[in-house]
């Protein structure tokens, strides 16, 4: 059985070998994970195969970090397609204001794309950010940058796009 | 701009499966080589005729299909990232000599499908080697894709993938199978 878990925590050396230390005891299996620090705290999700109790895990995990830990079940779905039609980086950069992800998301979502990944980072007041975004089809990469600059221009920040075309070598 | 195509008189190949990771051999470095064996000779044939059937191949190091040499195929003709091309050809032994002007670009490999990565590689380089059969050295100095190609396929002869060279922990990206 597959569990999500979130690990969120002051930062500290050897929480991720904590964690991890757990779950190997309990036998279970660390199958995907992706870690960051937002604003200096610790934050996590992992994958987690476990052939147990999810209170066993919750209670093991909570042992090792007291203040920030989750687990739920990971509902049994099929793996999205990853066959897709493009897949265009954005980047935006601009003085914070509230609403800036949210008009530029928008835009996205209603040309159709899916964010994969996400990183938005707010900095002494300066905000940056970067998406992937996946499309069923191939885009006008120039009509999609000029909606993402009208958008970016009215919430005080510039937005950029260009496709990522990696090379299979 | 076309560089020297480089003749190469080979018997016909055999197409070869391509290992995937966690395949030991992709990590291991590969043994140098006589350019003028029988069996070198093969193995360059079989480079060949596997990246002719394999889509979107542009080269394919002699570890990938299970012999760990030191033998890359290499054939970028026609891709529109290439500037210089020397056509379809086979190195035996090569080492790079020169290399400048580092660019970072998204690369995947048929030996690791699924993910891609963000790479640094020199976009002009020299290349040392020899080629089956002949036995002849050469020096190829080129640019732009074939060099990233050519230094992506040294690195498997070294043991080394992309996934070795990411700079950071954002550079490993989920591949797409395009439409």
């Amino acid at each position: 059985m597959e569990f999500v878990v979130t690990v969120v925590s002051h930062d500290r050396p050897g929480l991720i070998a904590d964690v991890t230390g757990a779950v190997a005891a309990l036998g279970g299996n660390l199958e995907s994970s992706s870690m960051t620090l937002l604003q200096g705290h610790f934050a996590w999700t992992l994958v987690v195969a476990f052939d147990a109790d999810i209170e066993v895990l919750r209670r093991e995990l909570l042992a090792v970090c007291p203040t920030g830990v989750t687990v739920s079940e990971l509902a049994d779905e099929a793996e999205p397609s990853t066959v897709v039609g493009d897949r265009i980086v954005v980047n935006l950069h601009g003085a914070d204001r509230r609403g800036i992800v949210a008009a530029i998301t928008r835009v996205l979502a209603d040309a159709g794309g899916n964010i994969v990944e996400l990183s938005t980072h707010l900095h002494e007041g300066m905000y940056l950010g970067t998406a992937e975004v996946e499309f069923g089809q191939r885009v006008d990469l120039t009509a999609l940058s000029e909606a993402l600059a009208a958008a970016g221009s009215d919430v005080g920040v510039r937005v950029t796009a260009h496709r990522e075309d990696p090379d299979v070598l | 701009m076309i560089g020297r195509s480089i003749a190469l008189e080979l018997p016909p190949g055999r197409i070869r499966p391509v290992v995937r990771l966690p395949a030991e051999v992709l990590s291991r470095p590969c043994d140098r080589v006589d350019p003028e064996s029988d069996e070198v000779v093969a193995l360059a044939a079989d480079l060949l005729a596997t990246m002719a059937v394999s889509p979107g191949c542009v080269g394919l190091a002699a570890n990938q299909v299970g012999s760990s040499l030191r033998v890359f195929s290499l054939n970028v003709t026609g891709h529109p990232k290439t500037r210089t091309s020397h056509g379809a050809f086979v190195l035996c032994n090569p080492e790079l000599v020169a290399a400048s002007r580092n660019a970072k670009g998204r690369e995947g490999c048929m030996s690791v499908p699924d993910w891609t990565g963000d790479v640094k590689r020199a976009t002009r380089i020299e290349v040392a080697g020899t080629l089956p059969g002949t036995g002849e050295q050469v020096v190829l100095a080129t640019d732009a894709f074939e060099a990233i190609a050519i230094q992506h396929e040294i690195d498997h002869l070294d043991g080394l993938l992309f996934l070795d060279r990411l700079p950071d922990a954002r550079a490993l990206h989920r591949r797409v199978n395009y439409q």
